[in-house]
């Protein structure tokens, strides 16, 4: 990144890299498969292993967290007290600026013309180096991949992995340029080899060194520090002065809870069981050397006094929540524009730079709640990032057309009418639910659903009886489902409606489609605009209340994971419609939840009308990773008699709809559904099952534009052509 | 346990002999310094009766970089990680496993633990204020490592680039 450019030329200089995406591309899936094996290998004291000793530790973890937070005051004394008491001297600065002088005035008091650093995510919040350099101090970069991003002028792009964004033969060209020597393009042990070579000097000479910390023990004022590569024991061993730069967030209370963290952190930062070195310094250890700590705010008090974001501050930096977000394998971590990217950068930028600095990086966010099942601590990075958005979006106002897009959506009345009338207008246009006119550049990638022009709501009565004689055996036969049909499907899927109501009449319930019903509000919240996505959260509530139906059943997935995930947050100080949300929400099931948990369809129930081993799976994000109902529609496809399911590779991975984000940044949804349909290609499968409706119409237009014969069908439609045969 | 220990430690990287006595951990640092035909050899204090003759103690950065080969013994390990616990209370001693191409441990069998969670109890005790405090500690499991370049491990970056452990079941005497 160069210093000083806006989001939009960062974002343009982003998309515009091919090479970056591969890079980032091999990156992403050789961490997750690391990440993953780890876990797997690892057997906890109870006998557990894999994501559910995942879920023990990240709940230990996270209740220390939540404690010390709770208690900073206490803990940050008892910390300061032991760490003075162990002869090191403790400095708190409120602002980034008093950091920066602090450490700048001991190079300057120990004459240290170059200060070595290691590890210090801390340091590049605060812009130290530039300080540094103003103050005629040169700040050595001693980890590799800080160094070689330091060598070129850039910042890291990823917290644990500075340099991911390069190839090794940039990397080989880099270091050819900084030593004036041939350095190898394609070795990488060379390449290794000459950091070794190269730093030893400035150990040798550097009479500051500094780190930060990944632990601050408070019980005995220990800094514990994790690394691999053997250069932080120099850094706090051989200069005579050792200054740590950390952030209040990294007290714990206790060894053991360090040890959880050990535990998690390199899991999930690298893939490895434990990094080569994990360093424990509790004071000077010989006559003549100091040990410093700046305790830096820069933020961090407003972000624990708001109860939106307070949770962010149990981040231990693994950067998971990068090395796992799609829209970051597309643009990498400078399009963040400071130092902490991905997702818990969108969350932590507005508070140590300004809101403006995260008003453009959020609006790239897919809302796949990929960050989340994997955060070693469990925040709710997904909900942050769209508080965020609301910020933003306060302050700077929509997109006019995206203005204009929601003022009509509010009005049922309105929308209705206008995309009936769009529909009968484009028919000529339609073409197997596609609409062939022309797309502005950007959006080409993507042929647009066609509107219908008869929507689901008019083809569907108000109540269909229960069969005398249902299709499917089931546990659910007399009782009453009310069908939530979505505003998406309604206008351009009625087929999606027609598959879900067949499916539920088979199953012998009594189903209410209520004409009014109209949105969920979900392009609202995905928006920024919570007054407008409250005002249909009421709508719907109003609707669905009533105690007539046993559940509220709908396949539209992301509308099921609002109302039973967003509604809550939404009405947080409005304490009766919360109540009546929460209701609500206890009924509100999504369709292979409903059919494989409660109508408990029984296996061999329905027939393939596919060839065998042509099908596949892609779990839409939310069914994994909010709903974890992923489970049960690869049971309900498994259990279709005569269907072989081919394993999709990155299944878990969002296809890039991501609501109005593929609208908003196209380049980014482009990047990802690429990704998403080169996997399938692997699989030679020729129908795609997923189980969302705009995932559907977005991974059906991918298709079509990019000239592939797949078939992309919701689980609902699969399911309801097995009714037939 | 040695078991668990030692097939976690092969995992990270290191490599492990087991020896039964003192004798037997002096015939193996002799073997090891002869394969890798150390002709610069360091050790701290504890190991130093262990190296071979000529041996350097406690040397400065500068003479210790680069040697050969390095010789410490561990206070700890944990069979959970593969991981030895260094830490002595000399400042130059620790510069052995720092800056040495090869870094030998000798493991008494005595000081095996579990897991991460008894290393914990026993940090705790070696931080407390008193003569037996120990100020700076290393956890080092394996050689220095990096995947800082397209994610393609690397081994010794600025630490050592080998890493042996030598278990010594009766312990060092």
């Amino acid at each position: 990144m160069r210093p000083g450019s806006s989001f939009r030329e960062r974002y343009r200089r982003a998309v515009g890299d091919a090479q970056l995406r591969r890079n980032l591309l091999a990156f992403q899936r050789g961490w997750r498969a690391s990440r993953d094996d780890r876990f797997a290998e690892y057997t906890g004291p109870d006998g557990g292993s894999g994501e559910a000793e995942f879920e023990i530790l990240r709940s230990r973890l996270r209740a220390a967290k939540d404690a010390v937070i709770r208690d900073q005051a206490a803990v940050f004394a008892r910390f300061k007290s032991e760490a003075e008491a162990n002869g090191a001297v403790v400095v708190e600065a409120a602002t980034a600026e008093q950091a920066s002088e602090y450490v700048l005035g001991l190079c300057r008091r120990t004459g240290s013309s170059i200060l070595v650093k290691s590890k210090s995510m801390v340091s590049e919040e605060i812009h130290l180096n530039q300080v540094l350099e103003a103050g005629g101090v040169r700040a050595v970069e001693t980890d590799l991949g800080e160094w070689i991003v330091q060598l070129r002028g850039e910042t890291p792009s990823h917290m644990v992995m500075p340099a991911i964004h390069l190839s090794r033969r940039q990397v080989g060209e880099t270091f050819s340029e900084a030593t004036g020597r041939r350095v190898s393009t394609e070795d990488v042990v060379e390449q290794v080899g000459l950091a070794r070579t190269e730093l030893r000097k400035d150990f040798l000479s550097a009479r500051v060194g500094m780190t930060g910390a990944n632990a601050l023990i408070a019980e005995s004022g220990t800094a514990m520090i994790v690394t691999n590569e053997g250069n932080e024991a120099m850094v706090t061993s051989l200069p005579d002065v050792h200054v740590i730069l950390c952030g209040y967030e990294k007290l714990l209370a206790t060894f053991e809870d360090a040890m959880t963290q050990v535990r998690l952190l390199p899991r999930s930062a690298t893939g490895q069981a434990i990094t080569s070195y994990t360093t424990f310094i509790s004071g000077p250890d010989r006559p003549g050397r100091e040990l410093h700590y700046v305790f830096v705010d820069n933020g961090r008090s407003a972000m624990r006094q708001d109860p939106d974001f307070v949770d962010a501050l149990r981040c231990i930096r693994c950067a998971a929540c990068a090395s796992v977000c799609p829209p970051y394998q597309v643009v990498g971590g400078h399009v963040f524009g400071h130092i902490y990217s991905g997702a818990i950068g969108l969350v932590n930028t507005p508070f140590h730079h300004g809101l403006e600095n995260a008003a453009g990086p959020q609006s790239l966010c897919v809302g796949c709640n990929a960050c989340q099942s994997v955060c070693p601590v469990d925040i709710p990075l997904p909900r942050q990032i769209l508080d965020v958005r609301r910020m933003a979006v306060a302050r700077n106002g929509m997109p006019p057309v995206k203005r204009l897009a929601l003022a009509v959506w509010r009005r049922p009345a309105l929308f209705r009418a206008l995309l009936r009338a769009a529909g009968v207008l484009s028919r000529p246009f339609a073409r197997k639910g596609l609409l062939r006119i022309p797309v502005p550049r950007r959006h080409a990638w993507r042929t647009p659903p066609a509107p219908a022009s008869r929507p689901a709501r008019a083809r569907l009565p108000e109540v269909i009886e229960a069969a005398a004689k249902p299709r499917l055996e089931t546990d659910v036969g007399g009782r009453t489902v009310a069908y939530f049909v979505q505003c998406l499907t309604d206008a351009f899927a009625p087929e999606q409606a027609a598959a879900s109501v067949a499916l539920l009449q088979a199953c012998g319930v009594r189903l209410l489609i209520p004409r009014r019903q109209h949105c969920c509000g979900l392009p609202f919240i995905d928006s920024g605009d919570p007054a407008g996505a409250r005002r249909l959260a009421r709508q719907t509530i109003e609707t669905f209340e009533s105690d007539a139906a046993d559940w509220i059943v709908s396949a539209a997935g992301s509308c099921v994971a609002a109302m039973v995930h967003d509604y809550p947050h939404l009405f947080a100080s409005e304490p009766s419609w919360r109540a009546r949300a929460e209701r609500l929400a206890e009924r509100v099931v999504d369709l292979a939840t409903f059919l494989d948990q409660v109508a408990r369809l029984r296996p061999g129930a329905l027939k393939t009308p596919v060839a065998s081993d042509g099908v596949t799976y892609h779990p839409f994000c939310q069914s994994l990773n909010v709903l974890r109902a992923d489970g049960c529609a690869r049971r309900l496809l498994t259990e279709v008699r005569g269907l072989q399911l081919s394993e999709l590779p990155e299944a878990g991975v969002c296809c890039g709809f991501g609501g109005s984000t593929s609208f908003d940044a196209p380049e980014v949804g482009r990047g990802i559904v690429d990704r998403k349909l080169e996997n399938v290609d692997g699989t030679r499968a020729e129908v795609l099952v997923t189980d969302n409706p705009g995932c559907v119409l977005h991974l059906r237009g991918a298709a079509h534009a990019s000239g592939r014969r797949l078939r992309v069908v919701h689980l609902a439609e699969l399911l309801a052509q097995g009714l037939e045969s | 346990m040695i078991d668990r220990f030692g097939r976690w430690a092969m995992q990270a990287g290191s490599t492990v002999e087991t020896v039964p006595d003192p004798a037997g951990a002096r015939a193996a640092i002799a073997r090891l310094a002869q394969r890798l035909s150390a002709s610069r050899v360091t050790a701290t204090r504890e190991a130093a009766g262990f190296a071979p003759p000529g041996a350097l103690v406690g040397g400065s950065a500068v003479q210790v970089a680069d040697a050969d080969l390095g010789i410490s013994v561990a206070i700890l390990a944990v069979a959970e990680t593969g991981s030895v616990l260094l830490g002595s209370q000399a400042a130059d001693d620790r510069l052995v496993g720092m800056l040495a191409q090869t870094h030998a441990v000798l493991v008494p069998a005595g000081v095996l633990c579990a897991s991460l969670d008894d290393a914990a109890v026993a940090l705790r005790a070696m931080a407390v204020r008193g003569p037996g405090q120990r100020l700076y500690l290393t956890l080092t499991t394996g050689p220095s490592r990096t995947a800082d370049i397209e994610r393609v491990l690397t081994i010794g970056v600025q630490g050592p680039r080998a890493v042996h452990l030598v278990v010594v079941g009766g312990g060092l005497g």
